[in-house]
């Protein structure tokens, strides 16, 4: 019985670490699901020229300073004009940078978002 | 301690196989009773537009098996999750003639027949399999309470409508038999598998 017990604790422990180690950047995450998971999906891949697969986003590999304008502002469909990115002009700049390291460890060059920077390039996109 | 697991487990598992070989899948709706005989819930007559400007009716779904939902192609919300799992029945029923796939908009101002043929063209679908429906608003709002489908307009919404991202399914008879929410990949799993048992009354 005591071998029992001890087997499912094992099995417990190892399930919970391999969660645990999934969570990293939760609150970007959380943040994405809401914001852009519904077009660009949750694997990031989006569904044919209409919702564009993020993954390989120039804006999350060489158009990074770009990245927080268009997540501000949105852009303009390129197949439909019905179907536009929407702009959102109440994330913060603390959500963006969460965002932002969520994407870069995701899908980008796993670097670390600096607060700073994201919180001037979202002054300056507002305008 | 083990003999009383070992029951337990043999009832899952017994269980489990009972649904697993269900044979029939449920009529979904009101029943009514006249003349002794059983009137299941149905769908009103109807008439729409396709994305090529063609008339679809009633008539055409007759004898057809079909899925379908309700969305918008500015929809901001959910819509394109439901689509990406609609692709995944599309793929699946793909080869077989007998079902159809039919997509309503509830916002016709702007999802004309060519915005719709533009959607479509963007999903790389096939125009005879997969219907993209617009028309009357009132009439597709109405269509959506036929198939369980909450939809109405509302200005506080995004993209300017509420609606569910229900996917359902029809037999021949053009009866409700099952559903699922186009945003769960579950329950996606598990219609297309309703879709199976569907088929099978037809054999």
């Amino acid at each position: 019985m005591n071998k029992l017990y001890i087997s499912i604790g094992v099995l417990l422990m190892a399930t919970l670490s391999s969660y645990c180690q999934q969570d990293k950047f939760v609150q970007g995450q959380r943040i994405y699901e809401v914001n852009c998971g519904n077009c660009h999906m949750a694997d990031g891949k989006g569904m044919g020229k209409m919702f564009p697969d993020i993954t390989q986003s120039v804006y999350i590999t060489s158009l990074k300073s770009e990245l927080v304008c268009l997540i501000v502002n949105g852009k303009e469909g390129q197949v439909m004009e019905t179907v536009n990115m929407p702009g959102n002009k109440e994330i913060t700049p603390v959500g963006l940078n969460n965002l932002i390291n969520y994407l870069n460890y995701t899908w980008g060059d796993k670097s670390m978002s600096n607060l700073k920077e994201v919180t001037e390039q979202f002054e300056a996109c507002k305008k | 301690m083990i003999k009383y697991f070992l029951i337990l487990l043999t009832i899952v598992i017994v269980s489990c196989q009972t649904k697993e070989t269900a044979k029939a899948l449920p009529y979904i709706g009101d029943r009514a009773e006249l003349d002794g005989s059983v009137i299941e819930h149905d769908i009103r007559e109807f008439t729409f537009t396709d994305q090529l400007g063609r008339a679809v009716s009633s008539t055409d779904v007759d004898g057809k098996i079909y899925l379908t939902d309700f969305f918008f192609t500015s929809c901001p919300s959910i819509c394109p999750k439901v689509k990406k799992q609609m692709l995944r029945i599309y793929d699946k029923v793909l080869d077989n003639d007998d079902i159809l796939l039919i997509s309503h908009t509830i916002d016709p101002k702007r999802d004309t027949p060519e915005a719709l043929k533009l959607y479509a063209d963007n999903m790389e679908i096939d125009h005879d399999k997969w219907r993209f429906l617009t028309g009357d608003k009132e009439a597709l709002l109405d269509i959506a309470d036929d198939y369980f489908v909450a939809a109405y307009e509302d200005p506080e919404a995004p993209g300017g409508f509420d609606h569910s991202g229900k996917v359902i399914l029809l037999d021949k008879a053009g009866r409700i038999r099952s559903f699922g929410d186009g945003t769960s990949p579950k329950e996606i799993d598990k219609l297309m598998y309703d879709i199976d048992i569907l088929l099978r009354e037809y054999e």
